[in-house]
């Protein structure tokens, strides 16, 4: 029965008060719940996927430099987003908490700043999405839409005509690699040296017998743990991003306690973090501060005799013993090589350079991680080879703890094992030679006509190159490049003018960048994430997520369609049968030399259950391994002629180089020689600021240098200028100033700053040219003030004295 | 305030290399382009002159204060949710929070613009992250491992209970839901004689002379600009201008 109930007169409900803070009304709870279902409805739908990455001169995979791991969303046919690895200790963004995987190296591989900014390169607004032709002057950027048969049959046909007029000898890549079917049709030339670690290689061959560095360059993370010193000399891994973990090791080597000593003309980040001291050394200088510390050590006697009798050669080593304290001479004379006579050059306390070789003699291991940077200029193979020398007379190099002479940081075990992919080629029976020093193209190019009409010999020119006089001569006409060579490469300006002289080029490339602007034929080429990828071990694999942007194709492609057009396809690409079927080709490919990889590395893992979470971890545990290990620890002889590391080289002592591809004179071991474009090179008379370029944290050297994510948006492109530096010339921070020297100039903001040396500046390396009409650069690209001044070891010759004013 | 869970960051200064990988991580997340809504800022600067110089970083993102000045300031407009204490901006009354920007100390909320009446937006707390189980993006960013987040009270007893960090506001004024571990002392592991070092590094023989005197190298007033954060600038120009890296 339904009673009505008796009215009851309650007093009127107060108005219900809004509260904004908890303990929040319920209105209010309900508008924050629409709200956080907002921001969720941002990634409604996207798909997820695993992928390695960033592709493009970085690359995953551990053995090419970083090894990091994407979750990447994809909704309606682009990438959305970019998370960072997640496969291991999820919810533990802290990952040292949990030691145990610090120790076995089971850690996240989480990109960098580049790879959070991936996105934003992927679609920069520079991105060239269909082929194009050239309309304007070379550089001009004018350029018309065509369509891929026209592209692709325009650059055959170039490849067969300048082939048949020219000789095999015509057409050529500079630092890169042209299109296989170029070889498949009886064509094309390369060269020689790497401007990365060419110094250090050049070590490395010299004194080990091997020219290679990943097999040197770096143990696994927690060896670092071992060390009871570690030495950073020019090394910044927080920008020189060598593999992905290897700031984390040194940061929670240097939280363990162990002494870390940062030397370097800027106090990097590297030093903040990583360092418990700084020791400013000035640019261009580290040979003489190597020197002094064998001169102490030798002085003290506090090296490793023991180490020295059984693993290095002894007559080259007296002979360097004998250069050090200045019983013989070196190319200025015999100088005993003491921290005072050191210090006049470095600028380093002879006190400070003293008991930094005492400290060093009595921490074994030290761990002396000289990076490649340090090398990257005039000579730069004698302070790559001091260091490895300093290294084996102290007896740090093949053991736990030590290390680091030739480059690198560290790595995860494993990282090394790459999956070998076959695409039933026939070889092609044409072998391209090696006819130049890659940073000297442009003088092959240039000194041609004064070759042709008898002004340089033969041997003249081909020593000017970097070609032994036995080879036959480039007759340089037909480009291809798929790397933005001209910004990268040393001295742009003359390199435009040995473009402008060159009958057709063609850019492969993703972005519109200062080398494609001059090319004849634009192709656009697809990157990670738009393409399937292996990275060089680990193995890490980058599937194609989604259709690159307009008319962009995979490089294996190009290449095939090329293959095509010369008829070689059958030889290149005989697998091919449709462009319907071309991703599947390739996945099934890619499936077989999976299931091969990991089949002999006794790995049980489908292609399927791979696919989406492409990345296997071997985890480490100690013994640790370590470059060399082998050598010192199980007695392997080196691939030297005595078996032992060598310090001195008696081929090079012995051979006339003018012959070789060096074509000039190298000392026969690490001594001090000025640098040209260096501090005390007389030129500073005029351009008194010794300019560095080092590797930058926002760019994988010219990669990025457009992305919106990036560029004046996390950072700004400024030249570092000292304090005194800047005061002389009336310059504060944040003023436009004129940077330039006898072979170019640009407009940059100044960057002024503690952290560097006086009398250096600092232009990091990768911004794009951009010039005016004038050839005044408004970007900042380094390479428009570096000379390219031979240098017979091949090592790229980067640093450049400058002035600056007052824009 | 009772009754709500309080979430919060930890910020180890000691290793952070100001990358700006959790800046670009939140941008990326939360669809926000590049400019001046910067939900989360690192700043670097330098401290000291050649050569007894230090680098500071601040890592800046909404700290979700226990005492929100700013949603006192916002008229209905902004919220301290109470399932993580996130404090949000209602994105249907983001035009009119000049006020309640002046009020945060750490300059938490940034504008598209500075238009008076520019949309106003600030961190989130990655809420719609955290209501999936996930971390906010920024702390997974981090290749130094940097950062943490979670409960208050966990990261407490994982990292202590220090809110203060040289050149951020004090603690005090707003119980801002942070840990900070400052950086420590640089040493000398081998002496360094820094008068010395100036003497000699003003020497270049034979050729001239770089500079006359230590002071021409250890006096940077007027010269260097970048010496300290700027947690609340004028304007979105001088915001860009103090949150931009140099390293490169």
């Amino acid at each position: 029965m339904l009673v009505r109930p008796t009215k009851v007169e309650t007093p009127q409900a107060p108005p219900p008060s809004i509260s904004y803070k908890p303990p929040l009304s319920a209105e209010v709870k309900t508008r924050v719940d629409e709200i956080v279902q907002q921001r969720k409805a941002l990634h409604d739908g996207e798909t997820v996927v695993y992928a390695a990455g960033c592709g493009i001169n970085c690359g995953g995979g551990g053995g090419w430099d970083s090894g990091c791991l994407f979750k990447v969303h994809t909704k309606n046919g682009v990438v959305t987003a970019v998370e960072g690895d997640d496969t291991v200790n999820q919810n533990s963004p802290r990952e040292d908490n949990n030691i145990d995987s610090v120790m076995k190296v089971a850690l996240q591989r989480r990109p960098c700043v580049r790879g959070r900014a991936w996105k934003g390169d992927i679609y920069s607004p520079s991105r060239v999405t269909f082929p194009m032709k050239r309309l304007g002057k070379r550089g001009e950027g004018k350029f018309v839409r065509i369509s891929w048969d026209e592209a692709l049959t325009t650059v055959a046909n170039k490849i067969v005509e300048i082939r048949d007029k020219y000789g095999p000898y015509s057409i050529f890549s500079v630092y890169d690699s042209y299109p296989a079917p170029v070889t498949y049709a009886n064509a094309g030339f390369g060269g020689w040296a790497t401007a990365s670690f060419e110094a250090t290689a050049f070590a490395a061959q010299y004194m080990t017998g091997g020219y290679s560095w990943t097999s040197y360059a770096a143990a696994e993370g927690p060896d670092a743990f071992n060390s009871k010193l570690i030495v950073l000399q020019g090394f910044d891994p927080t920008s020189s991003i060598f593999m992905v973990f290897t700031q984390y090791y040194y940061a929670l080597a240097h939280e363990k306690g162990i002494p870390v000593i940062v030397i370097d003309p800027r106090y990097t980040s590297a030093a903040e973090v990583f360092g418990d001291q700084w020791i400013p050394i000035r640019p261009g200088t580290d040979v003489a501060f190597l020197l002094a510390v064998a001169n102490v050590l030798f002085k003290e006697d506090l090296y490793d005799k023991d180490y020295v009798s059984k693993f290095v050669e002894p007559v080259g080593f007296s002979k360097w013993k004998d250069y050090v304290l200045g019983n013989s001479a070196g190319p200025d004379g015999a100088i005993d090589r003491t921290p005072e006579w050191a210090e006049k050059i470095c600028g380093v306390p002879s006190e400070t350079i003293r008991e930094f070789a005492r400290l060093y003699a009595k921490s074994k291991p030290t761990h002396w991680n000289v990076s490649w940077s340090f090398a990257r200029l005039a000579y730069g193979e004698n302070p790559a080879r001091a260091a490895a020398a300093l290294q084996a007379m102290t007896g740090n190099i093949g053991i736990s703890g030590g290390g680091g002479e030739f480059a690198g940081g560290w790595v995860a075990r494993g990282a090394y094992r790459g999956v070998s992919l076959d695409w039933g080629r026939t070889a092609a029976t044409y072998k391209a030679p090696t006819l130049f020093m890659n940073w000297k193209w442009a003088d092959m190019v240039l000194l041609r006509e004064k070759f042709e009409s008898g002004e340089l010999s033969k041997e003249q020119y081909h020593s000017m190159i970097g070609n032994p006089a036995t080879n036959p001569t480039p007759n340089a006409k037909m480009l291809f490049t798929s790397k933005n060579i001209m910004n990268q490469n040393i001295n742009i300006n003359k390199q435009r003018q040995a473009m402008n002289k060159l009958d057709f080029i063609v850019a492969t490339t993703i972005h519109m960048t200062p080398t494609a602007k001059m090319a004849d034929i634009v192709l656009p080429v697809a990157d990670t994430m738009f393409e399937d990828y292996f990275f060089a071990g680990g193995p890490l694999y980058s599937p194609k997520l989604v259709n690159p942007p307009g008319e962009a194709k995979a490089k294996l492609w190009i290449d095939t369609k090329l293959a095509e057009r010369l008829g070689v396809l059958d030889k290149f690409m005989p697998k091919y049968t449709s462009d319907d079927n071309f991703d599947a080709m390739i996945e099934d490919v890619y499936k077989a030399g999976f299931e091969a990889w990991a089949k002999a590395n006794g790995v049980n893992l489908s292609w399927d259950e791979y696919k989406v979470k492409p990345i296997i971890r071997v985890e480490a545990s100690a013994p640790y391994s370590v470059p060399l290990q082998d050598y010192i620890q199980k007695g392997k002889a080196f691939s030297t002629s005595s078996g032992k590391l060598e310090i001195y080289s008696k081929y090079l002592a012995e051979t006339d180089l003018t012959k070789t591809k060096y074509g000039g004179p190298i000392a026969p071991m690490p001594v001090y020689e000025a640098p040209w474009d260096g501090f005390f090179d007389p030129q500073v008379n005029k351009y008194p600021l010794t300019c560095m370029t080092p590797h930058g944290v926002y760019r994988i050297h010219s990669v990025q240098d457009d992305n919106p994510s990036l560029r004046n948006e996390t950072y700004r492109h400024a030249i570092w200028l000292s304090v005194s530096d800047a005061k002389v010339r009336g310059i504060k921070d944040g003023d436009m100033v004129r940077v330039f020297n006898d072979v170019g100039e640009m407009v940059i903001p100044a960057y002024v700053t503690s952290k560097i040396v006086p009398g250096t500046a600092c232009l990091y390396q990768g911004a794009w040219f951009e010039p005016t009409a004038s050839g005044v650069d408004r970007r900042g690209a380094p390479n428009a003030l570096t000379h390219d001044k031979p240098n017979p070891s091949g090592a790229w010759p980067f640093h450049t004295n400058v002035e600056v004013e007052k824009f | 305030m009772a009754n709500y869970t309080q979430y919060g960051f930890f910020f180890d200064q000691s290793r952070c290399t100001a990358c700006q990988a959790c800046v670009v991580a939140c941008k990326d997340w939360n669809g926000l382009s590049a400019g001046p809504e910067k939900w989360l800022r690192v700043f670097s600067y330098e401290k000291g002159a050649f050569p007894n110089v230090r680098i500071h970083t601040l890592f800046v993102p909404c700290f979700h204060c226990e005492n929100p000045v700013c949603v006192d300031a916002a008229d209905g407009a902004m919220y301290k949710e109470e399932k993580y204490g996130a404090v949000l901006i209602d994105p249907a009354k983001a035009n009119d929070l000049r006020k309640a920007a002046a009020a945060c100390p750490y300059g938490a909320i940034v504008f598209q613009s500075d238009a008076f009446d520019a949309e106003a937006s600030k961190c989130t707390m990655c809420v719609d992250r955290l209501e999936q189980n996930l971390l906010p993006i920024c702390v997974t960013a981090c290749p130094t491992r940097a950062l943490d987040f979670g409960k208050m009270d966990d990261l407490r007893a994982k990292y202590g209970s220090v809110s203060d960090l040289e050149d951020l506001p004090p603690s005090s004024i707003t119980k801002p839901a942070a840990i900070f571990k400052a950086h420590g002392q640089k040493k000398q592991v081998v002496p360094y004689d820094a008068a010395k070092a100036l003497l000699l590094l003003a020497k270049r023989d034979p050729l001239p002379q770089l500079y006359y005197g230590p002071t021409d190298v250890t006096d940077t007033q007027g010269y260097v600009k970048k010496s300290k954060p700027m947690l609340k600038p004028d304007n979105t120009e001088e915001l860009q201008y103090f949150t931009e890296n140099d390293n490169s």
